[in-house]
């Protein structure tokens, strides 16, 4: 049984099992595989610019204390996200409790694009942010599923995993999230909808 | 199921490709991460001196160092925003597994430690505090630090109470501590400060241990490494059986640092055997 779990596990990470070095969960290789899936969803999920770095951390810490209990009942990336969404949950608890001054002025500081920056990516960072902070407005699920599934581009049934949401409720939340997206969206196109209509 | 429109659809695969980390963010973050694991390892050898536990901390540690501050060596230098790699790269090289945990320092201190060394005949083999950058002063300050669990995770794995094994601890020769008084970076001194306690703790003199600890909190009030202090107090006062003193002490740290990495250490410290 055990052996199973472990192959699973070696299966969803693409890792070898026989290479020597290999533990149960081998964090350096985690981490260099899941950097960016960590960053980058913490950013859209909320966390404060300032914060991310510490945030990306506590991810890692968290995946290595909890590395043990890891047995490939979900595929790796699912049960990362998981630790992510608690994470940038946590975090945006403790920015609305904490004065975000210092973290508004980070974020306006970061979200300057540098003027020697490639046009193409300027326009990815402008989309960027404008979806964050658009999602920003959404309530926790929601951001969540629409994060997942619009931006990470998971399954609806490898959200579910990640959310601990049923099938049918990630669905509902998907359905108002996009349609608030939508909504929102508009009101961005036509600032006088936006006035009519806050 | 709603669609999107496609002006939504337009501009969300525009936003996938704009939240990704840039080359200078991950060599950041890979150098704290080194940084805050290698301190944890610290501490955790402090804390029960011979345990699996440590054993693991100390080698994921050595595995961060060698895997995530070497990916940061080839990232950073692409960005040209890190020099001393190909120092630190070669020290590497020489040094033992588990035994190496380490950041570059500045170049003058490493030239005093390279010439101690060879003169000793010893490894380089121990712990120092990055170079001073305001990104990395607060590496071991983890006070900030949400206390997750992943979801589906039960508390009964979490609690497993890990069985003792003999290791060694990496020991760094002595005499190290002056010379890094001179180092401009007050987190190098900290940290040399907090592993002088640790050594002194391997060595199985916690009252030196506790006195040192005393003496630090001091000279650095509520500096970055005060977590790690209290919790090798808390060590220490158990080793020499205070066992009362140490739960108290361990309260208070609970109360302090809710979220700390190091609590669960601190919560069964006169008693290993214990849960979380």
């Amino acid at each position: 049984m055990e052996q199973q779990a472990r192959r699973i596990e070696h299966d969803a990470r693409g890792l070898d099992p026989s290479h020597p070095g290999s533990s149960p969960l081998d964090l350096p290789a985690l981490y260099t595989q899941h950097f960016e899936l960590v960053w980058r969803n913490l950013r859209r999920l909320g966390v404060p610019e300032a914060s991310l770095d510490d945030a990306v951390q506590d991810v890692f810490l968290v995946l290595h204390r909890r590395a043990a209990e890891f047995l490939g009942q979900s595929n790796i990336k699912t049960w990362i996200v998981g630790i992510v969404l608690r994470v940038a949950h946590d975090y945006r608890r403790s920015q609305a409790r904490h004065s975000a001054r210092v973290a508004l002025y980070a974020e306006h500081y970061r979200d300057t694009v540098p003027a020697d920056c490639p046009a193409e990516q300027v326009e990815l960072k402008e989309a960027a942010a404008l979806v964050r902070q658009i999602i920003a407005h959404f309530d926790d699920e929601e951001q969540n599923v629409f994060v997942l599934v619009e931006l990470e581009e998971l399954s609806l049934r490898e959200v579910a995993e990640s959310t601990g949401l049923s099938l049918s409720t990630c669905q509902r939340r998907l359905t108002a999230a996009r349609k608030a997206f939508d909504a929102a969206l508009r009101r961005v196109d036509d600032p006088s909808r936006k006035r009519a209509n806050p | 199921m709603n669609e999107l429109s496609p002006e939504a659809r337009r501009l969300l695969g525009l936003a996938r490709r704009g939240d990704d980390p840039q080359v200078a963010d991950r060599a950041r973050v890979n150098q704290r991460m080194a940084r805050r694991f290698a301190l944890a390892a610290g501490v955790a050898g402090t804390a029960l001196g011979t345990t699996k536990a440590a054993a693991g901390t100390a080698a994921l540690s050595t595995l961060l160092v060698k895997g995530i501050v070497t990916g940061t060596i080839v990232v950073a230098a692409a960005a040209g925003t890190w020099k001393a790699t190909e120092h630190l790269v070669s020290e590497r090289r020489a040094a033992p597994i588990g035994a190496v945990v380490r950041t570059p320092m500045p170049q003058a201190v490493e030239q005093q430690r390279a010439k101690r060394s060879h003169a000793d005949g010893a490894p380089l083999a121990d712990e120092r505090a990055a170079p001073a950058t305001s990104a990395q002063r607060d590496v071991a300050a983890t006070s900030t630090q949400p206390d997750v669990t992943a979801p589906n995770q039960t508390k009964k794995t979490a609690a497993r109470p890990e069985p003792r094994t003999e290791i060694e601890e990496p020991i760094e020769p002595s005499g190290s501590e002056a010379s890094l008084d001179n180092a401009a970076d007050p987190l190098q001194v900290e940290a040399a400060g907090l592993r002088e306690v640790q050594q002194t703790m391997s060595q199985g003199q916690a009252a030196r241990a506790l006195r040192l600890i005393a003496e630090q909190d001091k000279r650095f009030g509520g500096g970055a490494l005060a977590q790690e202090r209290a919790a090798a107090s808390i060590f220490a006062l158990c080793s020499l059986g205070r066992s009362a003193e140490a739960r108290t002490r361990a309260v208070t740290f609970e109360t302090r640092w809710p979220r700390s990495p190091l609590i669960s250490r601190v919560r069964r410290a006169c008693d290993p055997e214990a849960s979380n």
